[in-house]
C-alpha cells in the first residue's frame, strides 16, 4: 500500500540533544575529543558506530546545551556532568548484567530500577516513570521508513540498539514505515496497550499524533525527535535534537579541498530549514578553503526515491560535479552513483562507507544512543522535564563519520580542526555578512541563535539551483 | 547553454525511460492479447527485488537479470490464471497482484536494503558514442538500455509481421475469430501475459541492477502504473511506446534541469504532463481506427 | 455480471465461499510466515487482537471503514450503470483539495455552517473530477476506466502542487502542508474515539444508494441503463445523462472520503492523506459484487486487516508491508472463485 502517492515526509527539523559521547575518527582512524585537544589527542581508535569509548572525556566538560527553551536543558546538562567518573553501565539487577563492552550510560549509570532519585517534578510536568525491580521498562520507537536504510531511520535504530545494550532493564519495541499522519496514533496506541511507558516518535511529522496520544495517556512519556514544543504541547511530550549542520561545515572543508572541477553537488529532498542550513553550511565550509568552489543544488521532492536520486546524481555528474553531498533518507543510490563514476561522496545521517569503499569521504551523522539512554534514565529517575533541547557537536549527538581512504591526511586535519573549533564555540559558521541568492544580506554580524537559524528559508548567494516554490 | 540544456534533458530522459520502456513494451503485448495487467508494478518490484538478491548473493549480474526477469513472468502467471482461466475481473486481479508483490518484496527484500551489488555499468558503444549529440544521448548507457531500444522494433516485428503476432492481435480483437480458425485462445493469452511479466521483471531488474544499484521497498514508485498509462498513450503500439517512455523520462529530467536554471516551474505540474498528454492523445486519436484499443480489451476495461 | 444481479436478493451462499477463500488465504500466509521463521499464530493473534481486541481498536476499524466504504461507493454507483470507476484515489484527493480550500478561506464560519460547507465542497471536488471522466465518456467516447485511472495521478499531483506551493503554511518551515484547519472545520468525533461524523456520511451514503437504486423510478431506470444501454436509449431514457450523473455521484462519495480525512483525521491538507484508499475501495466494491450493502462488510474485512497489520508489525517484527501479502492472497483466493469463463 505504500506504493501509492503517499506522505513521504520524513526526517525532521533538527535540534536537540543532551550529554553524550563525542566521537570522531580523525587522522588515520583515531578518535579525538574536541573538548580537549582536537586532532592531536588521540585515544585508541574507535569504530564509527555509536560507541561510548569517549564517554568519560565528555563528562569532564559541562555540556553546553543550546536549548531553544533553556531552562530544562540545564537539568539535562547537569545530570550529564554529574556522571563524571561514574559512567558505570546501568544495570538491573546489578549482578546479572552482561555488560556490553564500551557501551556506557552517559549519566546515572548507577540507577537501580525501583528507586526514584529525585523528587518528582511539579504537577505540570510528566509523572516519573516507575520501573519495579524485576520488571522491564518497555520503550517504543517509531520510524518513518525502513530501519536498515543506512540513513535517518538506520541512525535512530542504532540508537535503539544502543539503549538495549546499555540498559538491560529496558525492553524496546519498534515500528517501521510509520506514516507521518494520524496512522501513527494507532501505532503508538498499540505500543502503549502493550505496556510501553516511553515512546520515541522519531520523525518530524510524528509530533502531532504524539501530542494527541499524550493527552490520552498522561502516564506515558513521549520524547519526540526534532519537534518544537509550544504552549499547546501536552506536559508529557518532550523534544530533543542535534544541530547536524555544525558537522556540515567541516564536511564542506573536505569537499572544497578535494574537488578538482570546483563543482560540488547537493541532492536535497525538500526545502525545510534543516536542509537549507545543511546546504549553506557545507557551502560555507567549502568556500572557506576554496573560494572558487561552486555548489549545485537539486531537490527531488521525495525522501526516498532511488530512481529520482540516481537521475539527480547523474545529471550533476554530467555537469562536471565531482563531490556529491545529500540530504535524503536513504543515501544508497546516490552514494553508489558517485562511486561508479568516481566522484567523492559526502553522505548523511550515518556511515554508509560500505556502499562506496573507494569514494566515501565522510558524513555528518547522528549518534543517538547516548541521548536516548540519558533521556530514559532521566525519566525513570524523575528528573526529566519536557523541553525543546538542541545541541550539536559539543555534546556528541552529532558526529562526523569516519573518513574514507580517499581523504588525505592534511584534509582530515583541516576538517577535524574546524570540527573542534565549532564544538568549542570558537568558530561560528553562520557569521555575517551572508547574502542570499538575490543578494540581500540575511545575516549581518554574529551568528544568530539556534531558534533563528532553524527558520532559514534561503540559499547563499552563488549557490546554483533554486528553492522549489 | 541552450544546447547543453537540451542535451542534458534528452540524456536524462533516455536514462529514466529505460525501465519504464521495458514494462510498457511488455504491457503492449499483454493488452494486444486482450489482457490488462494493472499489476505490472508488482512484476517490476519482483524483478527488481529478486534480481537484486541474486546479484548480491552470486555476484553474477547476468544470472541476476535472468532471474529477475523470470520472476516477473512467474508472478504474472497468477494474474493470467485468475483472469484467463477463472474469468476474474482484470482490474481487481491486477491490483491484487500489486498488493501481493509489494508486500512480498518488502518482506523478503528487507535484509538486502543497502547491500552492495556489482550490477551493470555504462558501456559506450564504439564509434556511435562519439557521434555529436546522439552519442552522449543514446550510446553511453548500460547494455540493457541498448537492448530496450532494440526491443521496440523487435516487438513491433513480432506483433505485426509474424504469424504469432497476428494471432495475438486477433485474440485481442475478438477471441472468436482465432478460435474459429482452430487456434487455442488461452495459451496465446497466457504467453502474452507471461511475456508482459517477463519484460516488467526485466524493467525492474534494470532499475535495481543497472540504474540505481540499490534496493528499497516500493522503489518502483509507480513506474508500473506509468507503464500502463504509456501503453494507452502509445495507443498499443511498440514504436510509439518509445516516444511515451521518453516523454515520461523527459518530464523527470526537465524538472531537475530547470531547477539548475532557477526556473520556477512546479515539479508536480511537470509530472502531470505524461497523464494529461495521454488523455489528449486519446481524444485526438479516438476517431481514427488505426489508433483504437483492441476490441477484446474494451471488455477488460469494462470490468466484466 | 455486476448489473445483472438484482440488488435485493443477497446470495447467502456467497459469504460461505468467501469464508473458505479467507481460510485458504490465511493458511497460505501462515505457511509463508513459517517459511520465514515467524510464528503465524502470534501473527494472527496480533492481527485479531489488534483489530477487534478492545473498544479502541474497534473504533480504529470504524475509522478506516469510513474512507473504504465511501470509496467503495465511488465504484459501486457508476458500476450500476455499467461504468468502471477506478478513479477513487484521485477523486478522494480532489474532494480533500476543494474542502481544504473552503476550510482555509472561510475561517470565520461557525461550525454549524462550516460542516455543511465542507460536505458540499468535498462532494463537489470529487464529483467534478469524476465528472470529467463521465463527460469525456459521453461526449468523446473516451473509456472511463482509462481516464479515471490517469486522473488519479493528476489529482494526487494537484494536491502535491498546492501543499508544496501556494497553500504551504508560512510557519511550517518548508514542510509541505497547509495551515491547520480552524476548530469549526474539524468534523465532530464520537465518544472520545477517533470515529467521526464521516461514519454517518458513509453509512448514510450506503443506505441512500441502496434505497434509491432499489425503490425509486430512478433506480429502475439505472438498472435498465446498466443492463442494456441500447434498449434504454430506445425507450427514451437519457442514457448519457445517467452515465454522467452516476459517475459524478460516485466521485462525490470518494470526495467525501477525502474531506473526512483532512477535516477529521489530519486536520490539514498534506500529501499522502490516502494510503491507496481509492484502490482498496474499488476492491471492496468489487468483492461485494457492487452491492452497496455488502460493501460495508467487505470494507470492514479490509479495514480489520489494515488495522491488525500494524499490531502484527509491532508484535511479530514483520515489515508493515507484509500485511499487503495477506491482502493480495485474500483477493487471489476470492478472485479464483470467479465463474469460469465460457470457452471462447
Amino acid at each position: 500500500m505504500h506504493l501509492f502517492p503517499r506522505a513521504n515526509l520524513r526526517d525532521p527539523i533538527r535540534g536537540a540533544a543532551l550529554a553524550g559521547v563525542f566521537l570522531l575518527a580523525a587522522c588515520g582512524g583515531t578518535t579525538a575529543s574536541p573538548a580537549t585537544a582536537p586532532a592531536s589527542a588521540a585515544p585508541p581508535a574507535a569504530s564509527a558506530k555509536p560507541s561510548a569509548s569517549a564517554a568519560s572525556e565528555v563528562s569532564a566538560k559541562p555540556v553546553a546545551s543550546t536549548a531553544a527553551s533553556a531552562k530544562p536543558a540545564a537539568s539535562a546538562a547537569a545530570s550529564a556532568a554529574s556522571a563524571a567518573g561514574s559512567a558505570e553501565l546501568a544495570a538491573f539487577p546489578p549482578n546479572s548484567v552482561s555488560p556490553v563492552k564500551d557501551v556506557k550510560g552517559p549519566a546515572g549509570g548507577d540507577y537501580v530500577p525501583g528507586t526514584v532519585v529525585a523528587t518528582p517534578p511539579a504537577a505540570s510536568g510528566p509523572k516519573a516513570i516507575t520501573v519495579k525491580p524485576g520488571e522491564k521498562l518497555k520503550v517504543g520507537f517509531l520510524y518513518v521508513g525502513p530501519k536498515n536504510d543506512f540513513g535517518y531511520n538506520y541512525a535512530a535504530d542504532q540508537g535503539r540498539q544502543y539503549v538495549e545494550k546499555a540498559l538491560p532493564w529496558v525492553d524496546t519495541v519498534y515500528a517501521e514505515n510509520v506514516p507521518e499522519n494520524a496512522e501513527a496514533e494507532r501505532v503508538m496506541e498499540q505500543m502503549i496497550q502493550q505496556g510501553a511507558k516511553i515512546i520515541f516518535p522519531t520523525s518530524y511529522g510524528h509530533l502531532d499524533p504524539a501530542s494527541k496520544e499524550a493527552v490520552k495517556h498522561p502516564d506515558v512519556l513521549f520524547l519526540h525527535q526534532g519537534g518544537i514544543l509550544d504552549d499547546k504541547t501536552p506536559a508529557n511530550v518532550g523534544s530533543y535534537f542535534g544541530e547536524i549542520w555544525e558537522a556540515e561545515y567541516p564536511a564542506g572543508i573536505v569537499a572544497g579541498k578535494m574537488t578538482k572541477s570546483n563543482k560540488l553537488g547537493f541532492i536535497a529532498a525538500f526545502p525545510i530549514p534543516q536542509t537549507l542550513l545543511n546546504i549553506n553550511g557545507i557551502t560555507l565550509g567549502a568556500k572557506s578553503v576554496n573560494p572558487k568552489a561552486e555548489m549545485h543544488v537539486v531537490f527531488t521532492a521525495d525522501w526516498c526515491n532511488p530512481a529520482k536520486q540516481t537521475e539527480a546524481a547523474q545529471s550533476l555528474l554530467d555537469q562536471g560535479v565531482d563531490v556529491i553531498s545529500q540530504h535524503q533518507d536513504c543515501p544508497g543510490a546516490i552514494v553508489q552513483s558517485s562511486e561508479r563514476r568516481g566522484a567523492l561522496s559526502i553522505g548523511y545521517h550515518a556511515d554508509a562507507s560500505p556502499l562506496a569503499p573507494k569514494t566515501w569521504a565522510t558524513a555528518p551523522s547522528w549518534n543517538w544512543g547516548p541521548t536516548y539512554t540519558d533521556l530514559i534514565l532521566q525519566a525513570v529517575k524523575g528528573t526529566y522535564k519536557p523541553s525543546t533541547l538542541r545541541s550539536g557537536l559539543d555534546s556528541g549527538v552529532v558526529v562526523l563519520a569516519p573518513f574514507g581512504p580517499a581523504v588525505p591526511t592534511d584534509v582530515k586535519s583541516a576538517a577535524t580542526t574546524a570540527l573542534a573549533d565549532i564544538a568549542s564555540g570558537k568558530l561560528k559558521p553562520f557569521t555575517g555578512p551572508l547574502k542570499d541568492q538575490s543578494g540581500v544580506v540575511r545575516i549581518e554580524g554574529e551568528q544568530p541563535d539556534v531558534s533563528k537559524l532553524e527558520t532559514m528559508d534561503w540559499l547563499l548567494n552563488g549557490i546554483i539551483g533554486s528553492i522549489p516554490k | 547553454m541552450a544546447l547543453a540544456f537540451v542535451l542534458a534533458v534528452l540524456t536524462g530522459a533516455v536514462r529514466s525511460a529505460v525501465s519504464v520502456l521495458f514494462a510498457t513494451l511488455g504491457e503492449v503485448i499483454a493488452e494486444r492479447a486482450g489482457v490488462l495487467n494493472l499489476g505490472v508494478e508488482g512484476c517490476m518490484l519482483v524483478g527488481a527485488c529478486g534480481g537484486f538478491i541474486v546479484g548480491v548473493e552470486t555476484d553474477n549480474t547476468l544470472l541476476a537479470i535472468v532471474v529477475g526477469t523470470l520472476l516477473g513472468g512467474v508472478v504474472s502467471l497468477i494474474h493470467a490464471y485468475l483472469t484467463i482461466s477463472r474469468g476474474a475481473n482484470q482490474v481487481a486481479s491486477g491490483l491484487a497482484l500489486l498488493f501481493f508483490c509489494l508486500g512480498l518484496t518488502a518482506l523478503i527484500g528487507a535484509p538486502y536494503v543497502s547491500k552492495n551489488v556489482t550490477g551493470l555499468n555504462p558501456v559506450p558503444v564504439p564509434l556511435l558514442s562519439e557521434l555529436p549529440y546522439l552519442g552522449p544521448i543514446l550510446f553511453r548507457h548500460d547494455l540493457l538500455s541498448y537492448a530496450a531500444y532494440l526491443l521496440c522494433p523487435v516487438v513491433w516485428f513480432v506483433l505485426f509481421r509474424t504469424r504469432w503476432g497476428l494471432i495475438v492481435r486477433a485474440v485481442g480483437e475478438d477471441a472468436r475469430v482465432p478460435f474459429a480458425a482452430g487456434w487455442k485462445v488461452r495459451p496465446v493469452q497466457y504467453a502474452a501475459v507471461f511475456i508482459g511479466g517477463l519484460l516488467g521483471g526485466l524493467g525492474g531488474a534494470h532499475l535495481s541492477l543497472a540504474y540505481t544499484h540499490s534496493w528499497v521497498e516500493g522503489m518502483t514508485n509507480g513506474r508500473g502504473f506509468i507503464a500502463v498509462a504509456l501503453v494507452i498513450f502509445s495507443t498499443w503500439h511498440p514504436i510509439r511506446a518509445l516516444g511515451g517512455a521518453l516523454v515520461f523520462g523527459g518530464a523527470i529530467a526537465l524538472q531537475l534541469q530547470l531547477q539548475g536554471l532557477g526556473v520556477p516551474v512546479s515539479p508536480f505540474v511537470l509530472n502531470m504532463a505524461p497523464y494529461i498528454l495521454t488523455i489528449v492523445v486519446l481524444l485526438l486519436t479516438s476517431r481514427n481506427r488505426r489508433f483504437s484499443m483492441p476490441q477484446g480489451l474494451r471488455l477488460s476495461f469494462q470490468g466484466s | 455480471m455486476a448489473a445483472s444481479s438484482l440488488l435485493g436478493g443477497f446470495d447467502w451462499r456467497a459469504p460461505l465461499g468467501v469464508g473458505r477463500s479467507l481460510l485458504l488465504a490465511f493458511a497460505t500466509f501462515a505457511l509463508l510466515l513459517l517459511l520465514l521463521g515467524k510464528n503465524p499464530l502470534s501473527a494472527y493473534a496480533a492481527i485479531f487482537s489488534g483489530a477487534l481486541g478492545s473498544g479502541y481498536s474497534i473504533g480504529e476499524v470504524l475509522v478506516k471503514l469510513i474512507p473504504f466504504v465511501l470509496c467503495a461507493l465511488a465504484a459501486t454507483v457508476p458500476a450500476r450503470v455499467g461504468l468502471v470507476n477506478v478513479g477513487g484515489e484521485g477523486q478522494l484527493y480532489m474532494g480533500a483539495w476543494l474542502a481544504s480550500f473552503a476550510a482555509l478561506n472561510l475561517t470565520s464560519l461557525p461550525a454549524w455552517l462550516m460542516i455543511p460547507v465542507l460536505i458540499v465542497t468535498g462532494f463537489a471536488g470529487g464529483a467534478g473530477w469524476a465528472g470529467i471522466c463521465g463527460f469525456l465518456r459521453v461526449k468523446a467516447g473516451l473509456n472511463e476506466t482509462i481516464s479515471s485511472l490517469l486522473l488519479n495521478y493528476v489529482g494526487t499531483l494537484v494536491v502535491d502542487h498546492f501543499v508544496h506551493g501556494p497553500w504551504k503554511q508560512q510557519s511550517a518551515q518548508g514542510w509541505p502542508f497547509t495551515a491547520p484547519f480552524v476548530d469549526a472545520a474539524r468534523l465532530p468525533t464520537f465518544l472520545g474515539s477517533r470515529v467521526h461524523l464521516g461514519i454517518v456520511l458513509a453509512l448514510g451514503g450506503v443506505a441512500l444508494t441502496y434505497f434509491v437504486l432499489r425503490w425509486t423510478r430512478w433506480g429502475f431506470e439505472v438498472r435498465i441503463v446498466g443492463g442494456n444501454p441500447e434498449a434504454a436509449r430506445r425507450s427514451g431514457i437519457p442514457v448519457g445523462r445517467y452515465l454522467l450523473v452516476a459517475m459524478a455521484i460516485g466521485g462525490g462519495m470518494a470526495g467525501l472520503a477525502g474531506m473526512c480525512e483532512v477535516s477529521a483525521i489530519q486536520g490539514r491538507l498534506r500529501p499522502g492523506i490516502s494510503n491507496g484508499y481509492g484502490y482498496i475501495g474499488f476492491l471492496a466494491s468489487w468483492l461485494a459484487n457492487h452491492n452497496p450493502l455488502w460493501t460495508v462488510a467487505t470494507s470492514a474485512l479490509l479495514a480489520i486487516i489494515v488495522v491488525g497489520g500494524d499490531v502484527m508489525q509491532v508484535n511479530v517484527n514483520l515489515p508493515s508491508a507484509s500485511i499487503d501479502i495477506l491482502t493480495g492472497l485474500l483477493l487471489f483466493f476470492i478472485l479464483g472463485r470467479s465463474r469460469k469463463v465460457v470457452a471462447a
